[in-house]
């Protein structure tokens, strides 16, 4: 549990846009997990993906649940969630150099967060597992039972989506 | 996207190998031509631009630190599911008698003594006579005990039976007590009555003795009731007349 609950709060963070969302959902995989434990067999494939699977599931059910299509989350939820993930002592002890790189740096994962929970759920889950979860091709199908063929075109078009976005922001950004 | 081939590939096989070439693992030669494909190509070369650019985007995302209280509220979500899933298995395969003796007892756990248990063994069992005599079967109890919903009506069934079964009695009773009252009556009045006078008075009269005593006669085959005390005192007063 100790291994794995970053990587299940990080998926569900970046799918569901919200930490409130991503920690229940984050507890709510480990129940599971623990309930089902009996059905998982080696055989069936390695247990990272067979974890992934189950998160996947109860994130599709809770965007299903939520119909959340658009994240209408202000900015300042996601900085307050940035920083209250560190304690005063780590902001303090912070190797960062540059305060004024570390808002860009902020600024840019930010604006990337907010141009990832715009775009489609299929996009955005195989861009997530691919980019953020480093899993390869054929896990990445198994998770989401479909073809490869087709995770690599939503991969493709995800990382498309995300880069016309954050391009059109930036041009918003300059303009004002 | 167009299916022009440009450079020995065409813009749906350069689309294709989209993915791989981002993760450098194409063969060398397939590289080549994808890199003149994409340089040649106006719609192809923006296009692997922007999927390099979001990439590079995501991967550049820093790992979050989950909260601190996320493993802590974690494992006491899960030990307490645990604990309850193992509670239940074990109560699953304990008796409903066992069932009711753990319920009972921390409230009665000093009466469960072996002093005691000969009492309630003894109260148990004339609850248990009672309730046989009641027309309640230990089945019913039993059901009672693992559904408490059909206390209330299983009480109310019961008492029906046992009105049903008194009413049932005391109606028989009544129709004995009719049926004996009209045998009487058609009894009383399928007798005859003796008249005082008429033909026994001329007969006896006949037959009086000449001596003039009065003789006494007596019907044996009538009830010795009023009827033939009459007659009696009747046929004494013939005699002197």
């Amino acid at each position: 549990m100790r291994l794995h609950n970053r990587r299940i709060y990080n998926l569900c963070y970046r799918f569901t846009n919200s930490p409130d969302d991503a920690q229940d959902l984050t507890q709510e995989v480990f129940i599971r997990v623990y309930r089902s434990m009996a059905s998982y067999h080696i055989e069936k494939g390695a247990f990272t993906t067979w974890l992934t699977t189950l998160t996947r599931n109860l994130l599709v059910d809770h965007f299903r649940k939520s119909k959340q299509d658009r994240v209408t989350d202000s900015i300042d939820a996601g900085l307050r969630e940035e920083d209250d993930s560190l304690s005063l002592g780590d902001r303090l002890e912070d190797p960062r150099p540059n305060p004024d790189d570390r808002l860009a740096s902020k600024e840019t994962q930010r604006m990337v967060q907010m141009a990832l929970a715009r775009i489609s759920p299929d996009l955005r889950e195989a861009v997530i597992l691919r980019d953020l979860q480093d899993m390869d091709y054929k896990e990445i199908a198994q998770v989401l039972r479909v073809p490869e063929g087709t995770v690599k075109s939503r991969i493709n078009r995800g990382r498309m989506e995300l880069a016309r976005l954050l391009s059109r922001n930036k041009r918003q950004a300059s303009n004002e | 996207m167009n299916s022009e081939a440009k450079n020995g590939m065409e813009c749906s096989e350069f689309e294709a190998l989209l993915a791989e070439a981002l993760d450098d693992a194409l063969a060398a030669d397939t590289r080549t031509a994808f890199d003149e494909h994409g340089r040649s190509c106006a719609v192809c070369g923006p296009l692997f631009a922007e999927t390099w650019e979001g990439m590079v985007m995501v991967r550049g995302m820093a790992e979050l630190e989950p909260p601190k209280n996320l493993v802590h509220n974690i494992l006491a979500a899960t030990s307490r599911k645990a604990a309850t899933a193992e509670q239940l298995a074990e109560e699953a395969k304990l008796g409903w008698l066992e069932r009711i003796r753990r319920t009972l007892k921390p409230q009665v756990g000093g009466l469960m003594h072996s002093r005691f248990a000969m009492s309630f063994a003894m109260a148990f069992f004339s609850l248990s006579i009672t309730l046989t005599l009641a027309g309640v079967k230990v089945t019913d109890v039993k059901n009672m005990v693992a559904h408490p919903s059909m206390l209330r009506k299983n009480a109310v069934l019961g008492f029906t039976h046992v009105e049903a079964k008194v009413a049932s009695y005391y109606e028989n009773l009544r129709l004995v007590y009719q049926v004996q009252a009209k045998v009487r009556e058609l009894k009383k009045n399928t007798t005859p009555v003796a008249e005082p006078g008429g033909e026994n008075r001329q007969q006896n009269r006949k037959s009086a003795p000449e001596d003039g005593r009065p003789k006494e006669y007596e019907n044996y085959s009538m009830e010795r009731d009023g009827g033939l005390i009459a007659q009696t005192f009747t046929w004494h007063e013939g005699a002197q007349i």
